[in-house]
């Protein structure tokens, strides 16, 4: 069979250079002329672009032409890589902030809902941390830098309605933002020198914001309650509050 | 962003590194490595490695050294996922030709999960070996044949199933002459208890039930097997049960194709008693 290896890299290539034309072809048969369209390309590249396909069993020709069942599987390839990649690019302002050291992976949360700081709504993130503890009853988190004014508010809210938190956050936050809040075991507090991103679970969703480096909010953030991440995000929590020390 | 401006050119791009981020996926690769993964000069791996940490693929870890960022791990995944999706789905083109040419309906997605065992020169005989593992599993067995097996595979099978593999069996009639041809003296009898035969002229490819899996083999216009993939999904399953039992339908009893006399004269020992 070609596929045994030289070939392989020339094929895949070749499918997604032509991905467009594949798309094109999948919605029905087509003439080399509507091809040259689509394509954008000359005559005479179309019709080798088509050659070539044909040769790899991709399109067949009767007149038009169509894409065969094997192009129709291939296209299929060519769309989920797309796709995945699509999503991967949402995520991308969250994974280039946060510090390596945390170990996110994007593949995660590619489902989940990606909130970006920008000139029309420089909040967005922190505004959605807030509605996701608004209606938890058991929040555990690690509270970077400054995530701090709208998480920890609504940290208190969440204890004054019954429910129960765990935070690790730097002792300066603690002291100025914890200090108010009860001790009757509803909240666990632990200092943490350095954590540099801000990870929320609730009771249904984590969330993961990533901190820009010289204002230190947060930047972007995506959140999900995908079961996966979920069990990341708690491994992430276990790992820094062992690293922490309890406060008071 | 390279990624988002130009997603076209970037998967291209990503998927001809291929091998390179595959070869970071183990932890951090120097330079020289690179330059032999993808046998290229000094100055295009730094080109390659420069366009690649601008698209946040990849990342300086010490001088002279790269890793993935986790962005370009999970690219590095997909990028394997695509290649070995590509892989797969071309191994089993002639089962999605021949489908398509008979008009039956063929899912790749959950053979594509599965084993595929595609014949390459290094190895022509992976599909038949395949197949054998999963044949000395199973209990049960229904197979839709297109062709014969080697040689080899099919003495194999035969003594399988005069051990005791309950094997419904629907082919072309040149397979059932096969079958005669090289039923011994010592298999005989195991195989007209346990084998029934059924003729089919035209069966689109091959199909293989076995007790908890699936599998399809596609054939070379010459009958060679070229690729053999099963799998364990359930709603494949009942569709290769579907088509096994459309071609059964549609077949006739190998009595209806071959005269009794001359089966016997061709095996040649003792058949009378067997099939009495």
């Amino acid at each position: 069979m070609e596929d045994d290896g030289v070939d392989t890299e020339g094929a895949l290539v070749e499918a997604l250079r032509y991905d467009e034309v594949l798309r094109a072809l999948n919605g029905g048969s087509m003439e080399p002329t509507e091809v040259k369209e689509v394509a954008d390309v000359s005559t005479s590249t179309a019709h080798r672009i088509l050659d070539r396909l044909e040769q790899r069993g991709v399109v067949d020709s009767q007149g038009s032409y169509r894409l065969t069942p094997l192009g129709e599987a291939l296209l299929n390839e060519v769309v989920e890589l797309r796709d995945s990649v699509t999503k991967l690019e949402r995520m991308r302002p969250v994974a280039e902030l946060l510090p390596r050291e945390i170990g996110f992976d994007p593949s995660l949360f590619d489902d989940g809902k990606v909130t970006v700081s920008d000139e029309g709504d420089p909040y967005e993130p922190e505004w959605r941390l807030k509605s996701l503890l608004d209606s938890a009853e058991e929040v555990r988190l690690i509270g970077g830098s400054s995530s701090a004014p709208v998480a920890f508010r609504r940290v208190e809210k969440v204890v004054s309605d019954g429910g129960t938190v765990a935070v690790v956050c730097p002792e300066d936050i603690a002291s100025a933002s914890l200090g108010g809040l009860s001790d009757d075991g509803s909240v666990s507090v632990h200092v943490h020198g350095t954590p540099t991103a801000t990870v929320a679970l609730t009771d249904t969703h984590v969330y993961v914001g990533a901190h820009d480096t010289e204002r230190g909010e947060v930047e972007a953030a995506v959140d999900t309650d995908g079961e996966d991440a979920y069990v990341w995000g708690e491994r992430v929590y276990e790992r820094y509050r062992e690293e922490a020390d309890e406060y008071p | 962003m390279g990624m988002g401006t130009d997603n076209d050119g970037c998967l291209t791009e990503y998927v001809r590194r291929g091998r390179i981020l595959a070869s970071m996926e183990e932890g951090t690769v120097e330079r020289s490595r690179v330059e032999e993964i993808a046998g290229v000069s000094s100055s295009t791996a730094h080109r390659i490695l420069s366009s690649l940490r601008d698209d946040g693929i990849v990342e300086r870890a010490d001088p002279g050294e790269y890793r993935l960022t986790p962005t370009g791990e999970v690219v590095a995944r997909e990028v394997e996922s695509f290649r070995d999706g590509v892989s797969k789905v071309r191994s089993l083109g002639t089962v999605i030709e021949s489908a398509d040419r008979h008009g039956v309906g063929f899912d790749t997605e959950p053979f594509k999960r599965g084993t595929v065992a595609a014949s390459t020169p290094k190895n022509p005989y992976r599909p038949g070996e395949r197949c054998l593992e999963l044949l000395r599993e199973t209990d049960q067995l229904r197979l839709l044949v297109v062709s014969t097996a080697t040689p080899m595979f099919w003495e194999e099978k035969q003594r399988l199933v005069a051990e005791g593999r309950k094997t419904e069996i629907v082919c072309p009639e040149a397979v059932v002459e096969t079958s005669l041809d090289t039923v011994s003296e010592e298999t005989v009898e195991g195989l007209v208890r346990n084998m029934d035969i059924r003729v089919h002229d035209n069966p689109p490819f091959s199909v293989a039930l076995f007790d908890d899996r699936v599998a399809v083999g596609g054939h070379a216009d010459d009958g060679r097997l070229e690729v053999f993939a099963d799998t364990e999904d359930d709603e494949a399953y009942a569709w290769g049960e579907r088509v096994y039992e459309r071609y059964r339908d549609e077949s006739d009893g190998m009595f209806e194709r071959f005269d009794t006399e001359d089966i016997f004269e061709r095996i040649g020992f003792g058949m009378q008693e067997a099939f009495a």
